[in-house]
């Protein structure tokens, strides 16, 4: 049995894999993102980097890019929310 | 809930139906049946408003309102949805962006709160566990590559997301292994837990093992030729259409 703290490292590894096979899709266009944190309701916080801070579109790559990608494979976690000082 | 009176309607100047009379109340399921030619996806296109059926005389009545002058979009606001015998491919249009679009329309037009896209996702994911596909096909274009079972499901899947209020079912079941038979049909009676009326064309009495039908209609040179309950799909199976119909017609 893993303890809370294994469970917590294995999701991380789950949602950092999702961003990895994204990434060379934002990095094309010079922006990156990382993920923050994963919250107690396992809400994973990502943060913007590069053009894609304080970019007007973010929200789309939000949306149809990390969201989609990290619910529909990442089963625990609930939701996905940007957490960049745009 | 649905009345349908004297319907007639042509394709191609070509008289198809000659004179349906239907009446479908809330909550029910009615099972259609019939020979191949004898009307019943004719009468399904029709109620859903395809443009290639011109309905000549007779009217459709939905939520007492006769709505034959509606487009196929307005039919849909109102709640009509119909699951396709052969689902077409749609290369190019991925299965997230159909849904979510075609829900967002629909919420806009219901007059409806807009729901999120975490919320959209979230919805997906659990119907298309509890429907047996694989998340991953989520990302793929809408039944390009798909298996005829998969097809079907995914037509549930869109029935479930879209939240019908009437919905007809075009041979949902044709050409579909007892195994994928038995997921659809979870899916069909989450659809009627949920309060919504079913028309289930087919022609076999399979799936109507899973679901049980309040009235059963056999359908003839464009008429229905018979109505009756649940047992007369048993003497179907026994004799033929046109035994039963000279017996009970």
């Amino acid at each position: 049995m893993m303890n809370d703290l294994e469970k917590r490292i294995e999701l991380e590894k789950k949602v950092e894999n999702v961003l990895a096979e994204l990434r060379p899709a934002l990095e094309s266009h010079g922006g990156d993102v990382k993920l923050v944190d994963i919250t107690k309701d396992n809400v994973a916080q990502v943060e913007f980097s590069g053009s894609c801070k304080g970019c007007p579109i973010a929200n789309v790559t939000l949306d149809e890019g990390l969201k989609e990608a990290i619910l529909m494979q990442v089963e625990e976690i609930s939701d996905v929310v940007d957490v960049t000082k745009h | 809930m649905l009345k349908i009176s004297n319907l007639h309607v042509a394709a191609n100047k070509t008289p198809i139906l000659k004179g349906v009379n239907l009446i479908v109340h809330q909550g029910e399921v009615h099972a259609l049946m019939g020979q191949n030619g004898s009307g019943k996806s004719s009468l399904a296109y029709s109620i859903v408003g395809h443009p290639f059926y011109k309905i000549t005389k007779g009217s459709i009545n939905y939520q007492n309102e006769n709505i034959i002058k509606l487009a196929p979009n307005e039919r849909a606001a109102k709640g009509l949805f119909m699951t396709f015998q052969n689902p077409p491919t749609l290369p190019g249009v991925k299965i997230t962006s159909y849904l979510r679009t075609a829900k967002n329309a629909l919420q806009k037009a219901r007059g409806e709160k807009v729901e999120t896209y975490s919320e959209f996702l979230r919805e997906l994911r659990s119907t298309m566990k509890f429907l047996e596909l694989p998340l991953k096909f989520a990302n793929r274009s809408l039944n390009d590559g798909f298996s005829g079972g998969e097809k079907k499901k995914l037509e549930i899947l869109q029935a479930i997301i879209l939240k019908p209020k009437l919905i007809i079912l075009d041979e949902i079941d044709s050409g579909l292994d007892i195994y994928a038979i038995k997921v659809v049909a979870k899916g069909i009676l989450k659809l009627q837990q949920k309060g919504v009326t079913i028309i289930i064309i087919t022609h076999y009495q399979r799936i109507l093992n899973f679901i049980s039908p309040n009235f059963v209609h056999i359908m003839k040179d464009g008429k229905i030729a018979v109505s009756g309950e649940k047992d007369l799909v048993s003497k179907l199976e026994l004799s033929s259409f046109k035994d039963i119909i000279k017996t009970h017609g």
